[in-house]
């Protein structure tokens, strides 16, 4: 005869369970300043910077977000940004992506050289070349201009250094096959790594936005007139003074240039949970 | 092999022509944007240039090895190196860690906030710095919210940023903050690769949740970890932004970074020296990327 | 490796090149630099450049508008340019050779720029050099030539709390000794700090070298061939910055970023600090219209010498490769005008650098900028040499370190002369 044993009143939480808590108490954590930075956009300038300070606000305003709106060339500047930002997230997964795919799968003479060549470029800091950069890209008349604003970053080497890493990853005998059936590298390129690079190529979309969109010292250099300029110059223009910077517009500043970022990865993100459905890569 | 030698060097010959078709557009640019910089701060790194010449930058002189000689004998310059050779070597492996450990949290089968999870995660990294820093500031106060948590658990916290032996640790904490997310994203694209049909098999045979991690996913996730070492350490290494913003390279050139030094340099018009600088530190990227390479290496 | 005997053979030939282009100094055509030819009074025309920074920037533009209704074939297009690295943005110009007409500078920055030969010195006879506060012309003059025209001004005065001052019994100080005892007096009223002053932030030596002025220092000679640092007076006013903080009347932790020190002051932590005319702006801000009633102004307290303070401001320059150079000028000239001085006052606040503007009404009915009135009477700007943003730095390290107890004033000068010397003066 069975008995049945008395139901437990206490039950040891999932491991699943844990893993939530664990997860949702460090968002809280790293979310914290984040958060004062978003309440902080609707406080005046006077109440951001009080000693002690108050994480609610006491006299909410929506003036800091009307201000910044208010300056003439605002949308121009977003504009640009957005430009420049998604000119280079194209030229980056194409490229990159092409060059990495050479360097990770073709055996061709001078790839050594090459590789050493990428890998050389990627560790020269930026404010060691934007001076000789500057009169370059002057000199062949494209100051001023999107050309110019876009043309150095349209291709990196980090993003190549990427590429080449997760295309190195797939397996070689998928290749073999394909060419055994005939496909020419052009076609397996297209055919067969992109598709596999999804995960890479979102990871590189982000990156590559990311730089852009936070660039400030190149399109503050390259631009002549106010109209070339994009969001952290203009933000850095409105709200950072010699003696003084408005904190009001520089937290309503930082929330709009946030937004589109968050969102840009809202989106690769979920290209990425298709990315990894069953590819049975390996 | 039945193909003639003859045969395999025009096949080779084909794929290296497609090859370098394939790279060309990142040469043409390399060449048109890339090359030229490069090899300029190079050479100015060499010379006395200063912000005087910048018109007629022909009409400098060459010093050799005078300016990088002239860096290892300035105080503040070596302080800058050990300070940044501090925060690379305890910033990084925290933040790998960090970002590692939530990817795989993330990656282990929860279903519900996904999204929510990983964007909240992810905020830090896109936040302007100026943005936060007034509030990191207010939380590394004598009286703010790091000492009152210290003071529950019966710690009295230091002057955070105005102590010159706790400065670091402060910005250490502030950049791993900012920065996990992108390792964070990187390490989930790896683990994302890693077909579930091995760590069922891994269970079959009776592997636990943290040996079927050491065996298989760990050794699995070297590229990736590669990837992430290398951006790390080259992101760490030009440390800039946090000591511009918070401390001002102090109190006392304890958060002076060789970043920072260069940029000081290029501010009072010392090209050649700043460029000098630069270069010492791209050296240091190089080898320790060398290194990271080396340990790293993918054994498939 | 072929790779690697390929890249070494490249670096070696890069220097090996590099060495024989002949690339060395040319003997520097020593000698007075010639101004360009004279403006007339004929009215401007063309398309003028300008760049300006910060609100400047933004509010310039209203101001031309008057300009352009008197040169009717002159359009003046303004660029406004962030403060932030804004001197980086002239260099690149500079390089290239691609600059607009004329630009804003600020006037501690403008040596640097001189020395990159991008500016043209300003024509004879352009302006009445005397017009201007003193302090503020003689920062236009660099290697014997005058390279800017003075635009506005700014100068620090003693900011503290009127109330608590009341409460104490105590009028504002005047020599150094009333303010020791005015500082203990606010801290007698709850204030934790009498004083505040900065402690090694960027831009210190605006706090210090007053100290060295008003024991009577000059920190250069008189051709401005070297620097003099090591003196008595030098001595006596780093003695008296020290003296802040062993005294127990200023915190050693001074503040570091921009916007630390006003709600300190509302809050009643710090008892008074000295910093310019944008405070009014940045306390309403901080405390509310109603906090302004508690806020005191007064001319700094005079040491053994004179109470002289700092000035700054900004200038106005026109580049060597300006197109339109006649233009520019024209327009430089036209906003050195007292009339416009004033014009500019009553849009942007800025305290205008031409003395005569101080009479009109606009300028002479406000008690609080009589003070800084007053204050610019007696006010200098660094030495007028290429090479202080770096030597204003080393003024800053060594500050922070007596500031911090981490040296003694007679070592710190020691240490700044030594390395000023080395540095040199760039003349």
């Amino acid at each position: 005869m069975t008995i049945a044993a008395p139901r437990r009143t206490f039950r040891r939480p999932s491991p699943r369970a844990l893993i939530y808590i664990l997860l949702s108490l460090g968002l809280v954590i790293t979310l914290a300043p984040f958060a004062w930075m978003l309440l902080g956009s609707i406080k005046p300038t006077g109440e951001i910077l009080a000693n002690p300070n108050q994480w609610l606000p006491e006299n909410p305003t929506l003036s800091n977000f009307t201000d910044l709106l208010a300056k003439q060339n605002f949308g121009l500047y977003f504009f640009n940004s957005v430009l420049v930002a998604v000119a280079c997230v194209i030229g980056n997964l194409l490229f990159c992506s092409m060059a990495g795919y050479a360097l990770a799968k073709i055996d061709f003479a001078g790839k050594k050289l090459l590789f050493s060549l990428v890998l050389l470029m990627l560790v020269v800091p930026g404010i060691a070349t934007f001076v000789p950069l500057f009169v370059q890209v002057s000199n062949l008349g494209m100051a001023n201009s999107y050309i110019g604003l876009i043309l150095p970053y349209v291709v990196t080497p980090l993003g190549v250094f990427l590429m080449r890493q997760f295309i190195g990853e797939i397996p070689d005998s998928l290749l073999e096959a394909a060419r055994i059936d005939g496909a020419g590298e052009v076609r397996i390129f297209f055919r067969l790594i992109l598709p596999l690079s999804g995960p890479a190529l979102a990871t590189l979309a982000i990156l590559t936005f990311l730089a852009q969109w936070n660039n400030f010292l190149w399109p503050l250099v390259i631009a002549q007139t106010d109209d070339m300029y994009t969001l952290p110059v203009a933000l850095a223009l409105f709200a950072v003074g010699a003696n003084g910077t408005n904190y009001g517009l520089l937290l309503a500043g930082s929330v709009v240039v946030v937004l589109p970022m968050i969102l840009v990865f809202l989106f690769l993100q979920r290209y990425f949970i298709q990315g990894i459905a069953s590819t049975g890569i390996k | 092999m039945t193909r003639s030698p003859h045969r395999r060097d025009r096949a080779r010959a084909r794929r290296t022509l497609i090859a370098w078709l394939f790279c060309s557009p990142f040469l043409f640019f390399f060449l048109l944007f890339g090359l030229w910089p490069v090899l300029a701060s190079l050479l100015m790194s060499f010379t006395d240039i200063t912000s005087r010449d910048l018109r007629t930058p022909f009409n400098v002189g060459f010093v050799g090895l005078q300016n990088y000689l002239t860096l290892f004998s300035d105080d503040t310059f070596v302080r800058s190196v050990l300070n940044t050779l501090y925060f690379v070597v305890v910033g990084i492996p925290l933040t790998m860690i960090v970002s590692l450990a939530i990817a795989v949290a993330l990656n282990s089968g929860i279903t519900r906030l996904k999204a929510v999870f990983r964007v909240g995660y992810f905020a830090p990294v896109v936040t302007s710095i100026i943005a936060i820093a007034v509030v990191w500031r207010y939380m590394y106060q004598d009286d703010g919210l790091f000492n009152a948590a210290l003071a529950v658990l019966g710690i009295d916290g230091p002057d955070w940023l105005n102590d010159p032996a706790w400065a670091m640790p402060a910005l250490i904490i502030m950049a791993v903050w900012r920065n996990f997310g992108i390792p964070m994203v990187i390490f989930l694209a790896g683990l994302q690769a890693i077909p579930t049909e091995l760590h069922e098999a891994a269970s079959v045979d009776g592997a636990g949740k943290w040996r079927s991690f050491r065996s298989i996913t760990l050794p699995l996730l070297r590229p990736t970890t590669l990837v992430v070492a290398v951006l790390l350490s080259i992101a760490y290494l030009q440390f800039f932004e946090e000591p511009f913003v918070m401390t001002g390279g102090g109190p006392l050139d304890s958060t002076t970074s060789i970043g920072y030094y260069a940029y000081d340099q290029f501010g009072f018009g010392l090209y050649g020296i700043a460029s000098a600088a630069s270069y010492v530190l791209v050296l240091v990227i190089a080898l320790l990327s060398f290194l990271q390479f080396r340990l790293f290496r993918s054994r498939s | 490796m072929a790779r690697k005997t390929g890249l070494a053979a490249l670096a070696g030939g890069v220097l090996v090149a590099l060495a024989l282009t002949g690339c060395g100094r040319a003997d520097s055509t020593g000698g007075d630099v010639k101004a360009g030819a004279a403006i007339d009074d004929s009215p401007a025309i063309g398309t003028i450049n300008v760049w300006a920074m910060g609100t400047e920037g933004e509010l310039l533009p209203d101001l031309v508008a008057e300009f352009e209704e008197q040169n009717p074939d002159a359009d003046v297009k303004v660029t406004a340019v962030p403060w932030q690295d804004y001197a980086k943005k002239i260099e690149t110009a500079v390089a290239s050779g691609s600059t607009p007409d004329a630009t804003m500078i600020g006037s501690s920055d403008l040596a640097s720029f001189v020395a990159g030969g991008g500016l043209d010195p300003v024509p004879d006879e352009l302006v009445d050099d005397s017009s201007f506060f003193a302090g503020a012309q003689s920062s236009t003059e660099i290697d014997g030539a005058t390279y800017a025209v003075p635009w506005y001004v700014e100068t620090r005065v003693l900011f503290y709390r009127a109330d608590l001052a009341k409460a104490a019994g105590v009028a504002a100080p005047t020599t150094w000794d009333e303010f020791d005892e005015f500082a203990k007096a606010l801290q007698g009223e709850g204030a934790e700090w009498g004083f505040s002053s900065a402690t090694g932030a960027p831009y210190t030596w605006q706090g210090v070298l007053p100290y060295m002025w008003q024991a009577g220092a000059q920190l250069t000679d008189d051709g401005l061939k070297d620097f003099t640092f090591d003196t008595p007076e030098a001595l006596e006013g780093l003695e008296r910055y020290q003296s802040l903080f062993t005294s127990g009347v200023a915190s050693q932790n001074g503040p570091v970023n921009l916007g630390e020190i006003e709600p300190q002051f509302v809050s009643g932590e710090v008892g008074s600090f000295i910093s310019g005319p944008w405070e009014m702006g940045l306390l309403t801000q901080a405390g509310g219209e109603d906090f302004l009633a508690n806020v005191g102004l007064a001319p700094i307290p005079a040491g053994p010498d004179a109470n002289t303070s700092y000035i700054g401001g900004s200038h106005f320059s026109v580049f060597k490769d300006a197109k339109n150079r006649d233009g520019a000028w024209k327009l430089v000239r036209w906003l050195s005008d007292a009339g416009t001085q004033e014009a500019w006052f009553e849009l942007s606040g800025d305290l205008p650098a031409v003395q005569s503007a101080w009479e009109g009404d606009a300028l002479a009915s406000d008690p609080n900028l009589a003070v800084f009135g007053e204050q610019l009477q007696n006010a200098q700007n660094a030495p007028a040499v290429t090479s202080w943003t770096q030597v204003g730095a080393l003024v800053d390290s060594e500050a922070e370190k007596v500031a911090k107890g981490v040296s003694t004033p007679e070592d710190a000068l020691a240490a700044i002369q030594s390395a000023a010397e080395k540095i040199g003066t760039g003349e």
